[in-house]
């Protein structure tokens, strides 16, 4: 679509009733273009409204997106920059993106890497997180996995397993009611492990919170059923 | 009150909820979670005291009232903030996640009507916790140098009866 504005785009969202939504971007590309939907321009923004077929969009290279299905799945592929995402019930797929803000009920989430924070709120569906900076992720249900975090975590559940992979010390807050908690640490760091029931390796060094030794981060991580491990 | 004598209006609403509520009674008690109300009925009367009212209870979640968008935010982030900083100072076990919409309501004796307080209860929804989700109408009716610029993009999303799609934002904090 010709952006006849003179104003660059900063934003695209997309708004479809229930099919698929799939945007890719594509460096160096100079205009969005939009198949299975309508758009406008309205300032630095475009607003694409697509129906009940697959909506694909082309973007430039790191353009924010804010994207909406009723049940269709989405599919951003490629490098974006601010992603959000709600859906109710597809699943959703994030290549790589700058910050990430994804709200489903039951769909499964896939997330490769993120630059900043990746922000997910689920229910039912799988939550998976390659590389990411700080990370807020609550589920019902769905088990959720951080591979990669570089920042603080913060993994929430009522039945699922939580498994967490820091890349660098930092603060972990993970609750579940019924699953495993697993949090894997940095080798050499210096943990406080806020937890009723701990198993630790000894790569860690463990400071107890009564001590005066200082700590890189704090592990809070708490399961009324399920073990937790810290390693 | 009869439909005749049902009052229309604009205001705003909020719905709120407990994350983790059911589970937490499972593990800690009815007395516990009754205690847990308690406490939270106490913070949220402080914070909308002569600003807005709480309409009902629902379970662990609240329905409130307030005149208008911008007293209606000032007032849910004073809540959101006071139940954090009671859960950072262990008081309070739970955090609490809100959704906001303003728009037209009815007035049907003690409470409210309409599709604004069904949108409103489908934003809280989507919230996570520790989380205000609000529609792009509340955003709206914000002044140029009313928070507007706390606020990301979240995506929209669909109300049954609603044919648009509805924009919502979430205050970054």
């Amino acid at each position: 679509m010709v952006n006849d504005t003179q104003v660059p785009l900063a934003s695209v969202r997309v708004a479809s009733t229930s099919g698929a939504v799939r945007v890719r971007t594509v460096s160096e590309l100079e205009e969005v273009s939009v198949d299975g939907a309508t758009a406008e321009i309205d300032g630095d923004e475009m607003t694409v409204v697509g129906g009940s077929g697959r909506t694909e969009v082309r973007v430039p290279t790191g353009m924010d997106l804010v994207i909406g299905t009723a049940s269709g799945s989405v599919e951003v592929l490629g490098s974006a920059g601010a992603v959000a995402v709600v859906t109710a019930s597809g699943k959703v797929r994030v290549d790589d993106a700058r910050t990430v803000d994804v709200r489903t009920s039951s769909g499964r989430v896939e997330v490769g890497t993120v630059a900043g924070e990746c922000r997910i709120v689920g229910e039912s569906g799988r939550v998976d997180v390659g590389r990411c900076g700080a990370a807020h992720v609550t589920t019902t249900s769905g088990r959720i996995t951080l591979r990669e975090v570089h920042g603080p975590a913060h993994a929430h559940c009522v039945s699922g397993r939580i498994d967490v992979t820091m890349a660098v010390p930092g603060d972990v807050d993970a609750e579940t009611v019924s699953g495993k908690i697993t949090v894997a640490m940095p080798a050499g760091s210096r943990v406080r492990i806020d937890t009723p029931t701990t198993a630790t390796a000894a790569k860690l060094t463990v400071v107890d919170s009564d001590s005066d030794g200082e700590c890189d981060c704090v592990v809070m991580a708490r399961s009324g059923s399920g073990r937790v491990v810290v390693t | 009150m009869s439909g005749a004598e049902s009052v229309v209006g604009t205001a705003a609403i909020v719905f709120t909820d407990l994350v983790g509520f059911t589970a937490y009674t499972d593990v800690n008690g009815d007395r516990a979670a009754v205690d847990v109300l308690d406490r939270q009925s106490r913070l949220v009367a402080v914070e909308l005291a002569g600003c807005g009212r709480v309409v009902k209870e629902l379970g662990d979640g609240l329905m409130l009232w307030f005149e208008s968008g911008p007293v209606g935010l000032a007032a849910a982030c004073a809540v959101l903030g006071s139940v954090s900083a009671a859960r950072d100072a262990a008081e309070f076990p739970l955090a609490v996640r809100m959704g906001m919409h303003v728009g037209q309501v009815v007035e049907r004796g003690d409470d409210f009507v309409g599709q604004t307080v069904n949108i409103a209860a489908r934003v809280a929804d989507l919230a996570g916790p520790g989380e205000l989700l609000v529609t792009e109408q509340v955003v709206r009716s914000l002044g140029a140098g009313q928070l507007r610029t706390a606020f990301r993009p979240v995506g929209p999303t669909r109300v049954k009866g609603v044919a648009a799609p509805i924009w919502l934002h979430r205050l970054a904090t």
